[in-house]
């Protein structure tokens, strides 16, 4: 449930941060690859919007980078099946893209060889209104996991 | 490829620790209960990728992710305000099936 008292936790980059509970996304099956974390706190940090880092509330070290698929493509044609609208809890009126209250972040990597990739195959879909999350795999063929940024200057 | 026919509530079994029974029989789906040990992965095929992708998501330093994050802020405010990265575009338009919901609103 969404409550509002706050929530300690340790960031090996952050350090120790006092979030409110709004700011902890649940994974009810955990993340893939990393299936024992079911909570992650969305942090944004001004000047760097909207970019999204997602610090793990168990371990301090696990952190990812993330963004809106719309910062790419507003138009992101984003399919959510039964099951993982299920695992949402998703209301009838929340639908993409109109619906305010669902995201789609793009988890970035950095590959040896592409540099810095977007997924853009498996968005992690949150609904905004109870702040669940699941991995959402795109079953548009022409969707990469490994979306090529264009970075502007210094390599990564 | 050794195949089994099984009910409701039967079960089969895999070397010494893992047990898979099927739970509930739907017209186009089962349900499945994986018994096994914690550190045995289990997870559905088709997350294998993501998986694979999301550990590589987690081996940044926090150098590496700093010197990244500014990269993309910067290149986020080079897009135009709800413009479409070319990059994407041009891929992406090939598509037939997808291509009217990429022209700009």
């Amino acid at each position: 449930m969404v409550g509002s008292s706050p929530t300690l936790l340790f960031s090996a980059y952050f350090g120790t941060l006092n979030l409110n509970e709004a700011a902890i996304l649940s994974f009810p099956q955990g993340l893939p690859g990393f299936e024992t974390e079911h909570r992650f706190a969305a942090i944004q940090i001004p000047g760097q919007q909207p970019l999204v880092y997602l610090q793990s509330v168990a371990t301090a070290e696990l952190c990812l980078l993330a963004f809106p698929v719309q910062a790419i493509a507003p138009n992101f044609p984003l399919q959510i099946s039964s099951d993982d609208s299920e695992l949402l809890n998703l209301a009838p009126d929340q639908i993409w893209p109109e619906s305010p209250d669902l995201l789609a972040l793009a988890i970035v990597a950095v590959d040896a060889e592409i540099g810095a990739t977007a997924n853009l195959a498996a968005p992690l879909v949150v609904n905004l209104r109870n702040h669940r999350a699941v991995q959402a795999l795109q079953q548009e063929p022409a969707l990469s996991y490994r979306y090529p940024l264009s970075l502007p200057s210094r390599a990564c | 490829m050794l195949i089994l026919r099984r009910r409701v509530g039967e079960a089969i079994a895999i070397g010494n620790g893992i047990e898979i029974e099927i739970l509930e029989i739907g017209p186009s789906k089962v349900k499945l209960g994986i018994h096994a040990s914690a550190d045995t992965p289990v997870q559905r095929k088709e997350m294998m990728r993501a998986s694979q992708q999301n550990r590589q998501a987690a081996e940044l330093t926090a150098q590496t992710r700093r010197a990244l994050a500014e990269n993309l802020s910067e290149l986020f405010s080079k897009l135009p305000a709800g413009g479409t990265d070319k990059n994407f575009e041009a891929r992406y338009s090939g598509h037939p099936s997808k291509k009217e919901n990429l022209e700009p609103a």
